[in-house]
């Protein structure tokens, strides 16, 4: 009886994950839409899209997009998700008001940086649906920094930072040992992500991978929460854009579903969905570089040599001009 | 009919052949765009690394076809690699080594290559008789590689261990195409080393080297990578049994020399041979610049089943006039190939 009542018990779980899958998800984009795109600007080493306040100030502006990747995603409308919340951190954990801009056909979130090191930026959305209340963070780690500050205290300002007291499940970039305020994700990087609810490390999440081309993996958080993703060279530059080092973006979506009785807004629900986001970029992998200057150097170097061999190998076979003279006799 | 045969004996066929190699080029380089698909056996290099190949070069699919078990080449696989080594065949059939005069990409660059040294005004080389016969054996030994190392990939030949599955297609790996056709599309992303591990790292470096002989060695002799083709190689042992066929009348043949002259690859038995009657030795490619150059009658002729299409002719000679190019006239050619070794 009590085998049964698991089985249906971890049927109704796959089917309210298969239908949570289907969700669309909400994610916040460095990339502005179309008609914003030459009224934004792209500031510091990490192209941040912002708005120019004067004096050297500036607000960092993201786009909440809705979508299960970053190719087949829509941004939202400024009408859509009215009641969603905002949270923006400092790297000092302060929270700061972000402004969501009403005059925008889609909804832009700006917030003013100051302060070197990661900005935390959040949406939480809530929303039921037959018994099950579904939960989504929207979340990015938007590093601040300028060379001119200097590179004093790395470690804390590159120190992922996690809010358990508003975010319910948050997923977490793990940082490298070597990086620093001049870190950027590049493709063929393997990244490790930390699944935690309410600060907890939470195992056997459900995390997929999606690249800007549309490729994807997913992958369930070990016991440590974590769940360790390559990210794939899916793309191939063209020549032009070798050189322009665009930046591509990929979406990390976490999800989980847990068997909670609670009531919402008045309405009762029987289990939690959470689905937390995560979006950056990468660039094109430095191997990448090292590889194609290698080949081109090989190349060169073979080319000469072998001009060279040839000229030596024609210049051996000239036959030297001699005047034959015959005897009369 | 007579009026259109004397047409055709008299007309130019290294321009048809030039408009046929563009035609050809644009179809297996950019055939992709438009949607086409020939197939996976093709008896040329329509290179699949080339995202917009309409087609994929047999060596390709023989390569993988062949890195299996020998009991699933004896069983469903070895079907699959019948039905492709037959659909090889029957392209390959219809127009004998013509695929590599007319149709190969990397054949028609080497042309585009000779062009431009003819241009630049640089003399061609040849090679002597003894370094002919001695290279022309190198395309074999490759294609027994190829055969040979997908097969010892997934198989223990002769108690040595397998191979390294990095070798993956090897002669793709070293292959100039996969970098070359790739770049017409404007993908630089054959260009590369592989630093994955020692196997990956020495046949991508293998392949760039190739890459520069090939562009390198176009320039100074004409047709250079055709001589170590195993496509070419591949090849010569069907090219007997095709209906296309260029035959030689030895009795007509004075040995003036002009068809070994004109011939790209340097056949020097396209001359001397008066007992033989066909005439496509293993690395001709069937451009028929040889007949064009022949001013004997009947003496060269092209037949499709035993009929005649291009036959050499003394009028068609005269009337093409010009075909005796620069390279026939410089001189180079013929100091460095009569030359004796040195001791």
């Amino acid at each position: 009886m009590k085998k049964s009542l698991l089985l249906l018990l971890n049927i109704l779980f796959f089917l309210t994950n298969i239908q949570a899958q289907g969700e669309e998800v909400l994610w916040l984009s460095n990339l502005p839409p179309g008609e914003r795109q030459n009224e934004i600007a792209a500031s510091g080493m990490h192209k941040l899209s912002s708005i120019n306040e004067g004096r050297g100030r500036v607000r960092i502006v993201q786009w909440v997009n809705k979508g299960n990747s970053v190719l087949n995603s829509t941004y939202l409308l400024n009408a859509e998700f009215p009641d969603a919340e905002f949270y923006c951190y400092t790297p000092h954990r302060d929270l700061q008001a972000c402004l969501v801009d009403s005059t925008q056909i889609f909804k832009e979130i700006s917030f003013s940086n100051q302060i070197e090191g990661y900005y935390n930026l959040y949406l939480i959305h809530k929303e039921i649906r037959s018994d099950t209340l579904f939960i989504q963070s929207a979340k990015a780690e938007l590093l601040n920094h300028s060379c001119r500050n200097g590179h004093k205290d790395v470690d804390q300002k590159i120190r992922p930072q996690i809010y358990p007291e508003k975010i319910p499940l948050e997923i977490t970039r793990t940082r490298t040992r070597l990086e620093n305020l001049h870190f950027f994700v590049s493709s063929g990087d393997k990244i490790s992500y930390v699944v935690s609810k309410s600060s907890i490390p939470l195992s056997k999440a459900t995390v997929t991978f999606h690249t800007h081309q549309g490729w994807q993996k997913t992958v369930r958080s070990d016991t440590n929460g974590e769940a360790v993703l390559q990210i794939t060279q899916d793309y191939f530059s063209p020549w032009a854009e070798i050189n322009n080092r665009n930046i591509y973006y990929y979406l990390v979506i976490a999800e989980h579903t847990s068997k909670e009785v609670g009531n919402y807004q008045g309405e009762p629900y029987h289990f939690i969905h959470y689905t937390a986001s995560l979006s950056d970029g990468y660039y094109p992998s430095k191997v990448m570089y090292s590889s194609l200057s290698w080949a081109l150097g090989i190349f060169l170097f073979f080319s000469l040599l072998i001009v060279v061999g040839v000229a030596y190998h024609r210049r051996r076979r000239v036959k030297i001009y001699r005047e034959i003279k015959i005897a009369n006799s | 009919m007579r009026k259109l045969k004397r047409y055709i004996n008299n007309s130019n066929i290294s321009r048809f052949r030039l408009i046929f190699q563009i035609l050809a080029f644009l179809l297996l380089i950019y055939g992709g765009y438009v949607s086409i698909h020939i197939g996976t056996s093709i008896p040329t290099f329509a290179c699949p690394y080339n995202q917009e190949c309409p087609g994929t070069c047999y060596l390709i699919s023989a390569q993988h076809q062949l890195h299996n078990t020998w009991a699933s080449l004896f069983g469903f696989r070895g079907k699959a690699f019948l039905i492709g080594f037959l659909t090889f065949i029957l392209f390959f059939l219809v127009i004998n080594k013509a695929w590599c005069g007319y149709i190969c990409p990397l054949g028609t660059i080497q042309d585009w290559i000779t062009k431009v040294r003819n241009l630049a005004g640089v003399s061609f080389s040849r090679y002597d008789n003894l370094s002919f016969k001695r290279l022309k054996a190198i395309k074999y030994v490759i294609l027994f590689l190829l055969i040979i190392i997908p097969l010892g990939m997934s198989n223990s030949l002769l108690g040595l261990p397998l191979f390294s599955e990095d070798l993956s297609a090897p002669f793709c790996q070293i292959c100039p195409g996969r970098v070359v056709t790739p770049l017409f599309i404007g993908d630089t992303s054959q260009l590369f080393i592989d630093f994955t591990n020692t196997t990956t790292m020495i046949m991508s470096t293998l392949g760039i080297i190739v890459l520069a002989l090939f562009f390198i060695g176009s320039f100074f002799k004409k047709r250079f990578f055709c001589f170590f083709c195993p496509m070419s190689a591949l090849h010569s042992l069907f090219s007997p049994i095709s209906p296309l066929r260029l035959n030689k009348k030895g009795d007509n043949c004075t040995r003036c020399g002009n068809c070994y002259r004109v011939c790209d690859v340097g056949i020097k038995a396209i001359a001397d041979d008066i007992e033989h009657k066909y005439m496509v030795k293993d690395d001709c490619m069937m451009c028929f610049k040889c007949v064009e150059a022949c001013p004997e009658n009947d003496c060269l002729e092209v037949s499709f089943v035993k009929v005649p299409l291009f036959t050499s002719t003394e009028e068609g000679f005269f009337k093409r006039n010009l075909h005796l190019d620069n390279d026939m006239k410089n001189p180079s050619c013929t100091i460095i190939e009569d030359e004796p070794k040195r001791k």
